[in-house]
């Protein structure tokens, strides 16, 4: 579904990225993970368009996408919850929702699509009418995952969901991804967060230093001792 | 007598205000949506303002019906692609520049504008008729029904344009680019094409602006020096954060010239009425309806 093929990429003449590849198939959950300054977020500015790459080809759905504008590659169907929630901070809360249906504004409703949403976070509904900048961190974190998901996304990338929230609400947010995997979206799961990202994930790669280090299947990698060591941690 | 010549000193300020507010208002959308101050927004409208007097006058000319209107809606066409071509051609290609070599670009745009209709149409100013001619009493009130309709016209436009803002998709859109431009993208919207509207829209209301004022200033390349330069102060006043701030700014600025002009003194006019709205500046630095400006990201 989403194939990122030997990719390169420079923040003017630093190189963030060398040769990195990843595959993606429909109904997956698929985690990247990696240290500060691995380059994740970059990969993902590249997926989404953010970010041209000096060299290599990113596909989507079996067609060349590399170079296309950002609204082009949401336009797809690709919907990115951005590192550091990104919400607008004076639209309100339903404006918020309102804005992540854009994509889909000529097949329907946005309004009727807000009861699932709200089902999946009920506390959006009660600050429906806030404005955005006023939520906490965690409903920030709820109301970026929720807009994304008003874009009825065939594939979703979240760029580090748990980063500063407390445990219990990071575990809400993850087993909503669970959920929202379910129902048929794949997701792309940038985390630093590697024991979590591991368990609901199928595969996993590990980036370091714009380069990647490690695939596999989830349970092949967290029996591995060295990622262990470096990775994992002794939680 | 005093309550008529004072409610018709207010009706001046509304007419005058009400063209401050739409084109203070378009100044606004431009620099909340792709943060380009636009100091070319006089001329541009002084321009259209020549394009329309033209259409007019040749209208008259081959004897056309309804010459106003079809000057009137050559206005909205010519202006519309006038915006449109402006940013496509001098404001798009410095998307990426500095603040100041925005500001700069527009700059130059009033010298390219205004030495254009100089060329092309000359440096006398010429008469230019009412949308609606004569005067009409209300009880002991003399006015003039051009004044209804202007502060009609401006009403209808900013009420239009306020309730696409506030409740459209594509007004949340203008929103959401005006906050975060690069994660509006992410959500599917073309900021491009968001900004190419607000420069159509303001531009268009220049043009409206710029018409409706021409019977009293008469059409010439200096006709909208006065105008231009209020609508800045009404945007400042109003607060450049905010879209209902430069329409009350306008109308503001537009009653207090009035009043001040008549009951104080015409010498006296211009320095009191900005004393005061620097006193007001000196209390609400971001203007009246203005908060802190956020840093964009
Ligand atoms: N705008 C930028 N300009 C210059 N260098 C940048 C820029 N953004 C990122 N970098 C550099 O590129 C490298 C990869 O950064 P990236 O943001 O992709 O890391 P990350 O894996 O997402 O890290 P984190 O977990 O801290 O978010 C880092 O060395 C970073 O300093
Ligand atoms: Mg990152």
């Amino acid at each position: 579904m989403l194939k990122v093929d030997n990719i390169s990429a420079y923040y003017g003449n630093i190189q963030a990225l060398n040769n990195v590849s990843l595959k993606i198939e429909e109904g997956e959950i698929v985690s990247l993970l990696g240290a500060n300054g691995a380059g994740k977020t970059t990969t993902l500015k590249v997926i989404t368009g953010q970010i041209n790459p000096r060299q290599g080809k990113v596909e989507l759905f079996q067609q060349d996408i590399t170079g296309n504008n950002p609204e082009e590659i949401a336009d797809r169907g690709l919907t990115m919850v951005p590192e550091g929630r990104k919400i607008f901070p004076d639209l309100s809360v339903v404006e918020n929702l309102k804005i992540g249906y854009y994509t889909q504004r000529k097949e329907g409703d946005w309004q009727a699509k807000l009861p699932e949403v709200f089902e999946v976070f009920p506390v959006l509904e009660e600050r429906k009418q806030q404005s955005g900048g006023t939520l906490s961190g965690g409903e920030q974190q709820m109301l970026a995952i929720a807009r994304g998901l008003m874009a009825e996304p065939k594939i979703m990338l979240l760029d580090e969901p748990s980063l500063g929230l407390a445990p219990l609400i990071v575990e809400k947010i993850f087993t909503t991804i669970e959920r929202i995997n379910s129902q048929g979206t794949t997701i792309l799961l940038v985390e630093q967060n590697a024991n979590l990202a591991l368990k609901i994930s199928q595969r996993a790669y590990i980036l370091e230093t714009g380069e990647l280090v490690h695939s596999g299947p989830t349970q092949q990698l967290a029996q591995d001792e060295k990622i262990k060591e470096a990775y994992l941690g002794t939680h | 007598m005093a309550r008529i010549i004072f409610i018709q000193n207010i009706i001046g300020g509304l007419e005058t205000g009400s063209l401050y507010a739409l084109a203070a208002l378009g100044v606004v959308l431009i620099y909340r949506v792709s943060d380009v101050t636009n100091f070319a927004q006089g001329e541009m409208a002084m321009f259209s303002t020549f394009v329309t007097f033209t259409i007019w006058t040749y209208s008259r000319a081959a004897g056309l019906p309804y010459p106003y209107l079809i000057a009137f809606i050559g206005a909205l066409i010519f202006s519309a692609i006038f915006g449109y071509s402006i940013e496509r051609v001098f404001i798009r290609p410095t998307a990426e520049s500095s603040l100041l070599g925005k500001m700069i670009v527009t700059f130059g745009l009033i010298l390219i504008v205004n030495g254009s209709a100089a060329a092309i149409f000359g440096t006398d100013s010429y008469y230019m008729q009412r949308a609606i001619g004569g005067t009409m009493i209300i009880g002991n009130l003399v006015v003039r029904p051009h004044s209804f309709f202007v502060i009609f016209l401006a009403l209808v436009i900013m009420a239009v344009l306020f309730y696409m803002i506030r409740n459209t998709m594509f007004g949340v859109a203008i929103r959401a680019t005006a906050q975060d431009r690069e994660t509006a993208r992410l959500m599917g919207v073309n900021t491009t094409k968001v900004t190419a509207f607000t420069w159509i829209m303001a531009t268009i209301m220049g043009a409206i602006a710029g018409l409706m004022i021409a019977p009293a200033t008469n059409v010439s390349t200096g006709m909208m020096a006065d105008v231009h330069l209020k609508s800045f102060i009404a945007a400042v006043l109003g607060g450049f954060t905010s879209f209902i701030g430069p329409v009350i700014g306008g109308l503001i600025i537009g009653i207090m010239d009035n009043l001040v002009g008549y009951y104080i003194s015409t010498n006296w006019q211009t320095v009191i009425v900005y004393g005061i709205l620097i006193l007001i500046l000196i209390f609400k630095p971001y203007g009246l309806f203005g908060s802190r400006p956020q840093k964009k990201v």
